[in-house]
């Protein structure tokens, strides 16, 4: 048996999450959605003085979604984004004019610097089909100005094959229940990135606290003790 | 005095003057502009245009957009009075995104430049600068001027460091 995970410095527990204070809080937060894959989901935290914490998530497939953290299911961390505390303020209003549009935004897997549109619809760049909850995440983000990460430095991962098998098969799923939702054509989009660079949410996280762009080779030692210790944890 | 203008011009006496709000840098290096109350906002808004003929003085259209203007600064001020911060910022997101969704790119100008003349909070301006970043090219000048305005109060309240944190990325 290995040594014990630690909880990285940077991966808060929400009871470290002050409302007591007059900042606004924003940054990214993660938990693991499915300990049989296993799954790692995030979402852009946003916490007001005084009020509770909210993520604002892209659940799945055209499932944008903004939750009070003390209400959610799961077991969140979170990391803090290293931004001015006036920026903060601004991000976190951006955060809820988002939830309030609810846009319908797709599933997809390959990111290339995709950002939300002025209507709040997804605007894909390049070979993008849609967004994952962690380059939503980093498309919210990119809207405010904050640039996580290097996307040119990402490379892509064959451990990330099982996770890719899952999402097909969730997307299977989802247009059974949802025809109207999502259609074949689109699954069929999202099964051809199979072996595309993915960037993880836990890597996401990470890159909060660090100075970005945050390069490849930054995320993912940091990324990898996220997953260990909530794992472990969970 | 005795001017050589068309007869069409001859009606306005001060025309084709960039007023306020249109000669944006030199502007905003003066701290009484920044400092304008809401009503003198107003009467600045109505004068900010190059007027090339009679047709362009503001017009009802104009007079409706510093309507616009005014109640949602009165909005914003009552929320930032009662410590709503949050809700204030609200405000500024929901008024200028539907301007700016609805492609009134006019009413939105005027708006912003209301805004930008009357000394909100930093993360006010910053929620304006952020709502406004994909329209960008739109706004062309008073997205500027707005820039201008957040290097401005970012630079007097926390020096070159806080220019820097705040407005990376979003200009």
């Amino acid at each position: 048996m290995g040594s014990p995970s630690v909880r990285p410095a940077w991966l808060h527990t929400l009871q470290e999450l002050s409302t007591t204070g007059t900042d606004t809080i924003v940054g990214v937060a993660i938990c693991i959605s499915n300990r049989d894959v296993p799954l790692v989901h995030a979402g852009v935290l946003y916490s007001e003085p005084g009020e509770a914490p909210r993520v604002l998530h892209l659940a799945f497939h055209a499932m944008v979604k903004d939750q009070a953290l003390p209400d959610a299911v799961v077991d969140y961390h979170w990391a803090q984004l290293d931004v001015d505390k006036d920026l903060a303020i601004s991000i976190a209003g951006y955060c809820r004019l988002v939830a309030r549009r609810s846009p319908k935004i797709p599933y997809g897997i390959v990111y290339e610097g995709g950002s939300l549109a002025g209507d709040g619809t997804a605007k894909m760049s390049g070979h993008e089909v849609g967004l994952t909850c962690a380059t939503f995440a980093l498309a919210v983000l990119k809207w405010a100005g904050c640039e996580l990460l290097d996307l040119s430095t990402w490379r892509a991962r064959k451990e990330d094959d099982v996770w890719h098998g899952h999402i097909v098969k969730m997307l299977i799923n989802f247009h059974c229940r949802n025809p109207n939702l999502l259609k074949p054509d689109h699954i069929v989009a999202v099964a051809q990135e199979r072996g595309c660079a993915r960037f993880r949410p836990e890597e996401v996280a990470a890159a909060c606290g660090l100075p970005w762009p945050v390069s490849f080779a930054h995320a993912e030692p940091e990324g990898m003790a996220a997953r260990a210790w909530l794992l472990a944890a969970s | 005095m005795e001017t050589n203008w068309p007869s069409s011009y001859q009606a306005l006496q001060i025309p084709r003057m960039p007023v306020i709000g249109l000669s944006p840098m030199s502007s905003f290096m003066k701290p009484t502009v920044s400092s304008a109350t809401i009503d003198e906002a107003f009467v600045r808004i109505l004068a900010a245009r190059t007027v090339e003929s009679v047709k362009q003085l503001p017009s009802d259209h104009g007079v409706r957009a510093a309507g616009t203007a005014q109640g949602l600064i009165t909005r914003i001020r009552e929320q930032l009075a009662a410590g709503r911060r949050a809700r204030a910022v609200d405000i500024v997101y929901d008024g200028v995104d539907e301007l700016l969704l609805s492609k009134s790119f006019d009413v939105a100008t005027i708006v912003i430049r209301a805004i930008v003349q009357n000394k909100l909070p930093l993360a006010i301006l910053l929620s304006v600068l952020t709502v406004s970043l994909p329209w960008r090219d739109m706004l062309g000048p008073v997205r500027l001027e707005l820039v201008e305005a957040v290097r401005l109060q970012a630079l007097e309240e926390g020096g070159k460091a806080k220019v820097i944190a705040v407005l990376r990325g979003l200009t």
